[in-house]
């Protein structure tokens, strides 16, 4: 077993006051390939039990979009030893939550129980990982409720929308243009076998990662994951995870997208933006580091007090950038014009920020700001061991290792003004990018 | 399933682990007589602290209604010496986090900052507190993002039925209307304006203070001292109870989308009702948190016809309603509908079952020590409790409310909040055969 001992400490100003926190993160491997990691935290007796699959939306067959989500909410079904909804009834019986999550990348599944239970939701977990059952009616029906969620979560907002067309825009020929929910006609199409056949093939303990944060002993866990999930056979098919991969992106993609139900028209530019890979974050370190100077802090950040502040016209401008990614993934730069100010004026003021930055360099006591952030957020961060885990289990099924995660803060550190203004330049190439704007049709009064 | 008689031998052994029961609350006072709860939490270098200042935006004049959610957004954009710009530097530059948020009935702030950092951080939450600027230029720019939210609420389906249920059900009264006010409101509202509303909602004689972290006693009791020290006392009367008419059937409203968005009220009851708890344990069965709610059995699990519905009893200092929503097709809502109706209508003639009775006993009291995990939270949890005029002892006792509740008195309080065919319900959507 392996065990990092992960201590922050910090400075602050230039006083050697000093501090320091530390969480226990163990981490080894199961004899048939289940990564597992513990989190201690030790303050209530309170633990978060999670099972990651690295699949997600984007490993699904070409024509089948949905099938990965849809299958998360059938795991709530029946398995050979039981019965519908059983498993929420004991954790809710225990005062438990749990829930699961789906994206592009990875399908999760937690409860959140007095540490005492562990073993309880850890046979349960471990059954639907091999025994699931699905009928044709909880499919049929599970399908219509996510049928409903696309419509609550996407058709009933303009916003959602635009995302779903901007990421097909983006990506040219990766599977991140296909949205996570599924495409409505495909829904449609989705057979029990599509998603009986994608549960065969992905779910097994080597492609899955246990992750178990709270008040809890690595070498208890590692006898109950042994007894549970080490007895679940691998899947000796599993290949690596290799999709269709972008083709060289040489044109500028523009989008207008009209709906009634905008009240507020904006503008996003988009761009391809290399992720965190293993070993290699320091181009990710840059893109996040980036973003926060460009949109984090309201009139902090560069488009806050030039657009906000300084020239009045925007009302709210934000960047947005998640290393935490398979393959590529993208930077946006959000901007919401004044009244008076039209789309195709805000798009020069951003294009000329994004020149000025260029041009000018970065201030250095703003980046100092952002990165004593980050320092404080490692200790805040100890607060939620639900978040810890989270955090833990989003990068490990993105293709990073424990290490990579420990290493992240101070890679961050690390880096310096010419770094980002390095990165920035890689970044900011219309060619690779999507201008999207959003608003009302022409013919409604505004 | 031998393993699982092995669990529960072993729970019968050994009893489960005391959770909260050693969360070691103090119950302080500083010189100028404001009381607060403290615990000491040293593991992590920071401090949580939460303070809710009742009032809220139901102290806004009609006439000039948004003005207190105005001058809240406005306590972090310059204060004292500092304008917006060098207020949100200096508070970045020591890495803490000010939050200033406003309902119906209180101003909550909630601050966290690292043990190092505690007396810049008490200057600068007190100056926010104290001496906010309302500076032209901050004023001016968060107006505009109001009146720009204002706009986009109106486009909302959700808030369009949130929105007209409230204004049903409470006529003229603040509750009916947004707490951003409405562009009319906010466009009129002058410097003067800011400085009133901030007198009448940040008083010391109302505030719910809870404390939780990398601090001792004294050190709590100075910090405190400091930071409210130029608070003033209150002014202005809290409001009266809220006039309410209930049980006004249906209201639809057009909107293009798919879904329709349906949220529905009828009568609440008061947190200090001998009967809330009833009515709490019956929530949960009906139309609570998680998927095992009848709601969600018969809506969603059985049919498919919607993501998510629940209901929940809602009080504000004047006014009580049972709350709830879900959003279904336009070509199934009315079916939904029609099985909401039917629900709630076996709910108040029939009750609940003993075993349903058991199942949600047994999550409400296990479900309670699960709060307490995270300074943040547990300050959070401290300072509501105070608000709602809970003692302290209230954590050890909660759980016994609720086992003592039984079916029969779960049946009284269900005829009497839910025995109403014509309970008032907006949709908004293009709902078919309604």
């Amino acid at each position: 077993m392996l065990k990092f001992s992960f201590f922050t400490t910090f400075f602050l100003l230039s006083f050697l006051l000093y501090s320091e926190a530390r969480s226990e993160i163990s981490s080894f491997f199961l004899n048939n390939g289940m990564e597992v990691v513990v989190i201690e935290d030790h303050r209530a007796p309170i633990v978060t039990h999670m099972v990651w699959y690295k699949t997600g939306a984007a490993d699904e067959n070409l024509g089948k979009s949905g099938v990965a989500h849809l299958l998360e909410h059938l795991l709530f079904k029946e398995t050979k030893n039981v019965k519908t909804g059983e498993f929420s009834k004991k954790v809710e019986s225990l005062g438990g939550s749990d829930n699961a999550f789906t994206s592009q990348d990875y399908t999760g599944y937690y409860q959140r129980v007095s540490s005492d239970y562990l073993e309880l939701v850890m046979y349960y977990e471990a059954d639907r990982m091999k025994n699931l059952v699905i009928s044709e009616k909880d499919f049929k029906t599970e399908l219509d409720v996510v049928i409903e969620e696309r419509n609550q979560r996407t058709d009933s907002n303009p916003s959602a929308l635009f995302n779903e067309q901007n990421m097909a825009s983006l990506y040219l020929n990766h599977p991140y243009g296909i949205p996570i929910v599924g495409w409505r006609h495909e829904l449609d199409n989705l057979t029990r076998k599509d998603v009986i056949n994608f549960y065969n093939h992905y779910y097994a303990p080597n492609n899955a990662i246990l992750i178990v944060a709270g008040d809890v002993e690595p070498e208890k866990v590692k006898l109950l994951a042994e007894k549970f999930y080490g007895k679940i056979g691998r899947n000796n098919n599993l290949t690596d995870r290799i999709r269709p991969s972008e083709p060289p992106q040489i044109v500028q993609r523009r989008l207008i997208f009209a709906d009634e139900r905008v009240a507020q028209s904006y503008l996003v530019r988009t761009y391809i933006a290399e992720e965190r890979d293993t070993g290699k974050q320091r181009a990710a370190a840059a893109f996040t580091l980036l973003a926060d100077l460009l949109g984090s802090g309201g009139i902090q950040s560069i488009l806050g007090k030039e657009l906000q502040l300084n020239s009045k016209k925007a009302i709210y401008t934000n960047a947005y950038y998640n290393g935490r990614s398979f393959d590529d993934t993208h930077f946006s730069l959000i901007v919401v014009p004044s009244d008076e100010v039209s789309l195709k004026e805000i798009e020069i003021e951003l294009d000329r920020v994004i020149d000025d930055l260029l041009l000018n360099g970065i201030d250095e006591k703003h980046l100092n700001r952002i990165k004593f952030q980050y320092k404080a957020q490692q200790i805040y961060a100890l607060d939620s061991a639900f978040s810890q885990a989270r955090r833990f289990g989003a990068a490990l099924t993105s293709g990073l290792k424990v290490e990579d995660v420990l290493a992240w803060p101070s890679e961050l550190q690390e880096i310096d003004s010419v770094d980002i203004l390095k990165a920035a330049k890689l970044l900011f190439k219309k060619e690779k990018s999507v201008t999207g704007w959003i608003r009302r049709p022409a013919k409604v009064e505004n | 399933m031998k393993f699982l008689m092995a669990i529960v031998l072993m729970l019968v052994f050994f009893g489960v682990k005391p959770m909260y029961a050693d969360l070691d609350i103090k119950e302080l006072t500083t010189k100028n007589g404001i009381k607060f709860w403290l615990v000491e939490e040293r593991s992590l270098p920071f401090i949580s602290l939460e303070m809710r200042f009742r009032g809220g935006t139901s102290m806004d004049d009609y006439e000039s209604r948004g003005a207190i959610n105005f001058m809240t957004s406005l306590l972090e954009e310059g204060s004292g010496s500092l304008n917006a710009m060098s207020f949100s530097q200096e508070r970045d530059r020591i890495a803490a986090s000010f939050e200033f948020d406003v309902g119906r009935d209180d101003l909550s702030v909630s601050a966290k900052f690292l043990s190092e950092t505690r007396p810049k951080a008490t200057e600068l939450l007190r100056n926010a507190l104290t001496k906010p600027r309302f500076d032209m230029e901050a004023t001016e720019r968060v107006r505009k993002q109001i009146i720009s939210v204002i706009e986009s609420d109106k486009k909302n389906p959700r808030k369009i039925a949130q929105s007209e249920l409230l204004k049903l059900t409470f006529l003229d009264h603040l509750y009916s209307s947004s707490e951003l006010g409405d562009k009319k409101t906010i466009n009129s509202l002058k410097r003067d304006d800011l400085i009133r509303a901030h007198k009448i909602s940040l008083n010391s004689d109302r505030v719910s203070i809870a404390i939780v972290g990398d601090i001792g006693e004294q050190e709590a009791i100075q910090m405190l001292e400091e930071l409210l020290r130029d608070v003033p006392k209150s002014t202005k009367a809290l409001p009266g109870r809220a006039a309410s008419k209930f049980n006004l059937g249906m209201k639809v409203i057009d909107y293009p989308s798919p879904q329709s968005v349906v949220f529905f009220t009828l009568q609440g009851i008061k947190r200090t009702d001998p009967n809330f708890f009833d009515a709490f344990v019956m929530n949960h069965i009906l139309g609570g948190a998680g998927f095992n709610s009848r709601l969600m059995k018969e809506i969603r699990e059985k049919r498919g016809l919607t993501y998510s519905v629940s209901t929940s009893l809602t009080q504000y200092d004047n006014a009580e309603l049972y709350l709830g929503m879900f959003q279904s097709s336009n070509e199934k809502v009315s079916i939904a509908i029609d099985i909401l109706k039917k629900e709630l209508l076996n709910m108040a003639e029939n009750g609940v079952s003993d075993e349903e009775l058991l199942g949600a006993k047994k999550f409400l009291i296990g479900a309670y020590p699960l709060r307490f995990d995270g300074n943040v939270r547990i300050a959070k949890i401290l300072a509501s409790m105070q608000f709602m005029g809970l003692s302290k002892d209230y954590i050890k006792s909660r759980n016994d409310k609720i086992r003592a509740i039984k079916s029969s008195d779960i049946a009284l309080v269900a005829k009497k909040l839910l025995s109403f065919e014509d309970f008032t319900i907006v949709v908004v959507g293009k709902p078919e055969g309604l």
